[in-house]
């Protein structure tokens, strides 16, 4: 935790899992043992150890949407020097430190307080700790009748004995104290009671001074969180009542009825609440309901344990670790109401968990620009990396159009139909990057309707942008466009090529023609790009969208690869060349896989002297609605190729793999 | 009716409820055996039975609720929102006890009879068919926590888990119509 928003986040966390398992120990107050009224803390333990958002998951009763709304209205207005409104600063572990850096904002200052309240309630706790300590320091070992009372007791119930049994002045009640070397203090002059020795020494094998010590860490933790500190006290009196139960299972009728009298004798003692020791005396209030449970004892059924323990282990899944979070969701009602600081509040509560869904997201935003800016904004934001959100938040404040009629202007001329993924290529650190393209009518961008004539072709143009798909350290991705380019598209058919680079492509000589080859593939997310309905010129494509939920699928996969082979060839020399290619691509297995026609592609060349020729090796394709794994999208990176020449001669041609993301 | 046919008749409807909780037959994505009718008669069986197991009581509003819950699943209209993930969590937990609790006093009844049956070992049967029917719902909750973060292990753990949740369905089916049996032969001057 490096900031008052990371404490924020975490303390709200525990208090909404608390709430919850509050209510959950409610439901089952009289159908499950005190054993699991106490093993069931061991959610909360999970949940104030695991930080929020660990592995990109999110808890039941987070809370980090409110959280994130009130950092980004506080942040935007400030200069912090440890908080930033465009990082969501969840916590990074359950332990508070000071950043690098002088504070500069009110929230600094803040987070300084809080961490110096830590280290006030911690001092003050030790100083209890350290009075007990002293109080005891002149306590006097128990000997004679009454230690042997003591370990007959021990022995009776096959316990072990502490190392030190001491009577001190200080002590009004038996207790137990210490972890490593545990000494149990009898009030001085004490004439020992079987059933409150037993008490102690069941807390002495159960190490319940060693729990009391893990509470008393996060007691100082969250020392501003009067909840939590209610919590802890009922965790605490569940230990009790826990040990209750234990000592009851030990005894027998009249002598459980004793083991309630002698608590009931505590009842005016006090709690005594010194972080490193544990008692029987834990208030009259407690000893009352815990009075009350011994009146209701009664022994559960073998194998509740196991109900118990099953409870407990998805208990502490869900609400320690969390459970996945919810992928995709139209941006809600609320967080538009809310404006700007909603949508991106909501936005930075959602995570893209696959590159499809990241793509999916970005290329939704995109389409949406104009037609919905919030919306549009908000699936943007849910994939920008965190050093790209001041740019948008300041396009959000400041739109690049004026006026609703140069929004009505861009709305009509938008490049809409697509999009259109060319593969992904590796880059080499995790992350890939892809080529997005959307198409238009060109007649739409002229304003030239019906100006074409029949039997002309349809003239179409493409947007394309090249893109950086990169894991967060939670798993999830972002997209950052690193450029853009428009041209015409010059060719048509089912399968879309575009007269331009794509990012990975080889170069090579053969017989003195230079050769570019492109393996590509043509990659859909959803059911964007969609052939049928009503076509945009003969594209056979649909309008993004017409079919399709605007909603990002912020986990989904790929739904179509079509794997093809593209390139040119230029002939320099001053003579014809004819040569037969012959381009075998190393298909990973989990790459795309054939998709070219089988392993390997023969392409004739002929060219005359300075001619440019386009090479187009017919393609394969695999459909499969949101079950085409991220693996099979990425583009081979091992390519090898052969001339022939008329003798049937090969020659390999040595080729370059050049990458281009301009 | 005597008191062995009433049990008898809980029974069977204990029964029908199980096959109802958890054989799902679908058609169009809508269940013809959908599992809110399985509560409703879940909740008559304890009902039936508190008389004889007056622990069963405790069940009464368990059964009521998780039968509320599997309704609002069922009605196709009706998509609960992500905030209902607490209560979602909170009926998991009350249906596994259920389960576990409803099975042990059903064995106890067996056990109860168990000298008057000409068929032995149902109340064993019972704990046994317990037992495994909380870890195999933890298991199913543990695996849908991890699903969406693994599809591969889902995707290979769900057809096992398929056929392990048929084969104890019908299993605790069969025991429950066998305990049936058994009760509705008794006669009152049985023990």
């Amino acid at each position: 935790m490096y900031n008052l928003w990371a404490f924020l986040y975490q303390t709200l966390a525990a208090s909404g899992a608390a709430a919850f398992l509050l209510i959950l120990k409610r439901i089952f107050r009289d159908k499950l043992s005190p054993r699991w009224q106490y093993l069931v803390w061991t959610a909360l333990l999970a949940r104030l150890v695991v930080p929020v958002g660990f592995l990109g998951r999110s808890g039941v009763l987070e809370l980090s949407l409110p959280v994130d709304l009130l950092r980004l209205t506080v942040e935007l207005r400030l200069d912090s020097a440890w908080s930033s409104p465009w990082r969501a600063g969840r916590p990074w572990g359950p332990i508070p430190w000071l950043s690098a850096g002088a504070p500069r904002s009110v929230t600094d200052w803040l987070f300084v307080a809080y961490l110096a309240g830590v280290i006030l309630c911690a001092a003050r706790l030790l100083l209890g700790w350290a009075k007990l300590r002293r109080a005891v320091g002149d306590a006097v070992p128990v000997a004679g009748e009454r230690l042997a009372f003591l370990q007959a007791a021990a022995e009776k119930f096959s316990l072990n004995m502490p190392q030190n049994v001491v009577e001190s002045r200080a002590a009004r009640t038996p207790f137990l104290m210490g972890v490593l070397r545990p000494v149990l203090v009898l009030p001085m002059g004490w004439e020992p009671d079987e059933k409150v020795v037993l008490h102690e020494l069941l807390h002495l094998k159960y190490r319940d001074v060693a729990a009391g010590w893990v509470t008393t860490f996060f007691r100082c933790l969250h020392w501003c969180n009067p909840f939590l500190w209610y919590v802890f006290d009922r965790i605490g009196n569940d230990r009790e009542a826990l040990c209750d139960q234990r000592v009851l299972e030990r005894l027998e009728g009249e002598d459980r009825r004793d083991y309630g009298r002698a608590l009931l004798s505590m009842a005016e003692d006090g709690a005594l609440r010194v972080p490193g020791a544990t008692t029987m005396a834990n208030g009259a209030r407690n000893i009352r309901r815990r009075i009350q449970s011994i009146a209701r004892f009664k022994t559960f059924p073998q194998g509740m344990g196991l109900v118990s323990g099953c409870m407990a282990v998805v208990l502490s899944l869900f609400l320690g670790l969390g459970a996945p979070v919810q992928a995709g969701g139209e941006l809600p009602g609320w967080a538009s109401f809310l404006g700007d600081e909603g949508e991106l509040a909501w936005a930075m509560t959602q995570r893209a968990t696959t590159p499809a869904g990241a793509l999916d997201a970005f290329s939704k935003a995109e389409y949406l620009r104009y037609q919905s800016p919030d919306r549009a904004f908000a699936y943007r934001a849910i994939v920008a990396p965190e050093e790209d959100l001041p740019r948008l938040w300041a396009e959000r404040k400041d739109p690049p159009y004026s006026g609703s009629r140069e929004l009505m202007e861009a709305l009509e001329t938008q490049y809409r139909t697509g999009p259109m993924f060319r593969g992904l290529v590796s880059d080499g650190d995790g992350g890939y990057w892809t080529q997005m393209y959307f198409f238009r009518d060109k007649e739409l961008s002229r304003k030239e309707w019906d100006a074409r004539q029949e039997g002309d072709p349809f003239p179409v143009e493409w947007r394309r942008q090249t893109l950086s798909l990169r894991p967060r350290a939670d798993g999830s991705w972002t997209v950052t466009e690193l450029s853009s380019a428009q041209g015409e598209l010059t060719s048509d058919g089912f399968v879309i090529r575009v007269p331009e680079r794509p990012i990975a492509y080889w170069t090579g000589e053969a017989d003195g023609m230079q050769v570019e080859l492109w393996p590509e593939a043509n990659v859909q997310v959803q059911g964007a790009f969609i052939n049928g309905g009503t076509p945009v010129m003969n594209l056979g494509l649909e309008r993004f969208g017409d079919q399709i939920s605007f909603t990002p699928d912020l986990d989904a996969n790929f739904s179509s690869v079509t794997g093809t082979l593209s390139g040119r060839a230029v002939n320099p020399t001053g003579e014809k060349k004819s040569v037969r290619l012959y381009v075998s691509q190393s298909w990973d297995p989990d790459g795309v896989r054939g998709y070219t026609g089988s392993d390997g592609s023969w392409i004739d060349l002929e060219l005359e002297p300075g001619q440019t020729l386009s090479i187009q090796s017919s393609g394969g394709g695999f459909q499969a609605l949101n079950n085409v794994e991220t693996g099979e999208c990425v583009i081979t990176e091992e390519l090898t190729a052969v001339w022939i020449d008329g003798q049937g001669g090969e020659h390999e041609i040595p080729l370059t793999r050049e990458v281009n993301l301009k | 009716m005597n008191r062995f046919q009433t049990l008898a008749r809980w029974t069977r409807t204990a029964a029908w409820g199980y096959l109802f909780l958890y054989l799902n037959v679908n058609i169009n994505n809508w269940s013809l055996l959908p599992e809110w009718v399985g509560w409703v008669l879940l909740y008559f069986a304890v009902r039936g039975l508190k008389e004889e197991q007056p622990k069963l009581a405790l069940l009464e509003k368990f059964a009521a609720a998780l039968g509320l819950w599997a309704l609002l699943e069922w009605i196709p209209a009706l998509e609960l929102p992500a905030w209902t993930a607490p209560a979602s969590l909170a009926l998991s937990l009350m249906g596994m006890y259920f389960h576990f609790q409803f099975l042990t006093e059903l064995s106890q009844i067996a056990r109860r009879y168990e000298d008057s049956f000409t068929r032995p070992g149902l109340a064993g049967g019972l704990l046994t068919a317990r037992t495994w029917v909380v870890v195999l719902q933890t298991a199913v909750i543990v695996i849908g926590f991890l699903l969406p973060a693994n599809l591969e292990m889902a995707g290979f753990l769900a057809l096992p888990m398929l056929l392990v949740g048929v084969v104890f369905c019908i299993y605790i089916v069969v025991l429950l119509f066998r305990l049936s049996g058994q009760l509705r032969a008794m006669t009152p001057e049985d023990p």
